[in-house]
């Protein structure tokens, strides 16, 4: 009864979310973050959901207009070049679950529907993570950005459901995935030096790139002892290579998450 | 007011759509290849989309007319969309294309339960087709794919906005148009722009395409400083292809404003 309750206020108040302009963009699309933001912050959203066992009414209106936020990143970004038949089927079912989340709250308020609707999530997820161990770099990455959306939902929307018998192995299965893509899709970088260098000076260019092939640069320009750039910090521009990429938001997944 | 007027939008949306599919149900034995492409699926697509954008219900009497537009067309074109459904590459889209292609008929016999299962089921069928064809490379798999999604769209939106499932519609649309836009692009003929002078005439222009399938367009003839429509070149040499029906589709589409 009291759990019916709480429903029914959530819907009240997705519904209300729903209609609020812009319900759909990304929670912080102007920062440096790139798709990373609203992916981490859907992720620990729902990371609070599970380690709570509940999601109260704000916590949905914020998981659902985030997560879109996310998804629509995700379409924008990567969709149109798309690596691959897998990559292209776990995308698809991610811009399915996209469709999906505008009408969550027609969802949730039918009890067979948000138990499917949860239990396909978490097929899409598995798939998702099964898929990534078969492809190559730049499919792994656009299959780790849809996972690392699709995994959320399906913590949230299990427990949301009260679905929360599975969820620890499910938890599991996403922390071993975002190891995995932090192990593997490092953005690798290279310095280049000044090839007739000068006496007294220091240059030195660096260039980074991402596993979805977007590039950062800094240089190191020391004159005498003064800095005139840099020096740079090779972790800081990793990062800013793969603001686009499933590894920062990995990175900053795990770190949110205490891992 | 607002109501009235949505409602006189939609029955004369529906009212061009009833025109056009008697004359498409009509020819669609002429040849098996094109018949399916023949039904106007943007219109009955626009018609219910425009509905429940503008705000309409899903319980609207005219919006179940709509629907029932829609399982009317892809009954009348079923064998046509299963025998390309078949030609489809990807085993997923083409049981999930086919599948749908036949429950429609009993969206109505649905509980309201089971019929937003099956919308939702037909939605991720939609954007699987939409990620493939955007991925594929082939004209020929882009195509086979590309003769199946205006009717499959059709499908998507009459089930989401009989389930009640239309917050979502926007982004079908979204997805309809880059799905088109992909189906454009990649059976874009190869074309070239020929020029001939007789001795006493003007030089004349015009241009020659050719599609993937070796079917030829070639666009009229015109004298300088009138330029030839290339973009009559390639209709011409696409017509047996997915292609005018998609170019011919997206500006209807890009109206709703999604």
């Amino acid at each position: 009864m009291g759990r019916k309750l709480v429903r029914g206020i959530a819907a009240v108040a997705v519904a209300s979310a729903m209609l609020l302009p812009g319900a759909a963009q990304p929670a912080r699309a102007d920062t440096d973050g790139g798709i990373s933001d609203p992916i981490v912050d859907a992720a620990l959203i729902a990371w609070n959901v599970y380690r709570s066992g509940g999601a109260t009414p704000e916590q949905i209106v914020e998981f659902v207009r985030i997560v879109t936020g996310a998804l629509t990143g995700l379409e924008n970004e990567v969709i149109a070049h798309v690596d691959g038949i897998e990559a292209a089927e776990v995308l698809g079912q991610a811009a399915a679950v996209r469709i999906d989340m505008l009408d969550y709250h027609a969802i949730r308020d039918n009890e067979i529907l948000l138990e499917t609707f949860a239990l396909d999530v978490g097929h899409y997820a598995q798939n998702a993570a099964s898929k990534y161990e078969v492809v190559g770099r730049k499919a792994k990455d656009q299959i780790g950005l849809a996972a690392q959306v699709l995994y959320p939902i399906t913590l949230t929307a299990r427990t949301d459901a009260g679905w929360t018998g599975g969820l620890s192995e499910i938890e599991a299965r996403y922390r071993d995935l975002n190891r995995a893509i932090v192990a593997d899709l490092e953005p690798t970088c290279r310095s280049f030096s000044d090839p007739e260098p000068i006496p007294g000076q220091i240059f030195i260019r660096y260039e980074c790139e991402a596993a979805n092939g977007e590039k950062a640069y800094g240089i190191d320009h020391m004159v005498g002892n003064t800095w005139h750039s840099g020096p740079v910090n090779l972790e800081e521009l990793k990062l800013e290579a793969a603001r686009n990429s499933s590894w920062a938001a990995a990175r900053r997944i795990l770190a949110g998450q205490g891992q | 007011m607002r109501h009235r007027l949505r409602t006189c939008l939609l029955a004369a949306g529906l009212a061009v759509v009833v025109t056009v599919v008697p004359t498409a149900a009509q020819a669609a034995p002429r040849t098996g290849q094109a018949s399916a492409m023949a039904f106007d699926w943007t219109g009955l697509v626009v018609a219910v989309a425009g509905h429940l954008l503008g705000g309409g219900s899903s319980e609207d009497p005219s919006l179940r007319e709509a629907v029932q537009q829609v399982v009317a067309a892809v009954e009348a074109a079923k064998a046509d969309i299963i025998a390309h459904t078949e030609l489809i590459a990807s085993a997923e889209v083409q049981a999930c294309a086919r599948q749908h292609t036949i429950d429609v008929a009993d969206i109505e016999n649905m509980s309201n339960t089971v019929r937003q299962l099956w919308a939702r089921d037909a939605t991720g069928c939609a954007t699987l087709a939409t990620a493939y064809v955007t991925t594929v490379q082939t004209p020929q798999a882009v195509d086979n794919i590309g003769h199946v999604l205006p009717a499959l769209f059709a499908i998507v939106v009459a089930a989401r906005g009989r389930a009640g499932l239309t917050n979502g519609i926007n982004l079908v649309i979204q997805d309809q148009i880059r799905s088109y836009e992909a189906v454009v692009a990649k059976l874009t003929p190869t074309c070239v722009k020929r020029g001939a002078k007789e001795p006493g005439f003007p030089r004349e222009k015009w241009w020659e395409c050719v599609a993937y399938n070796g079917d030829r367009g070639e666009s009229a003839w015109v004298v300088a400083p009138a330029e030839p429509s290339r973009a009559q070149a390639e209709h011409i040499a696409t017509r047996n292809t997915s292609r005018p029906a998609a170019v011919s589709a997206l500006p209807r589409l890009r109206s709703l404003g999604v």
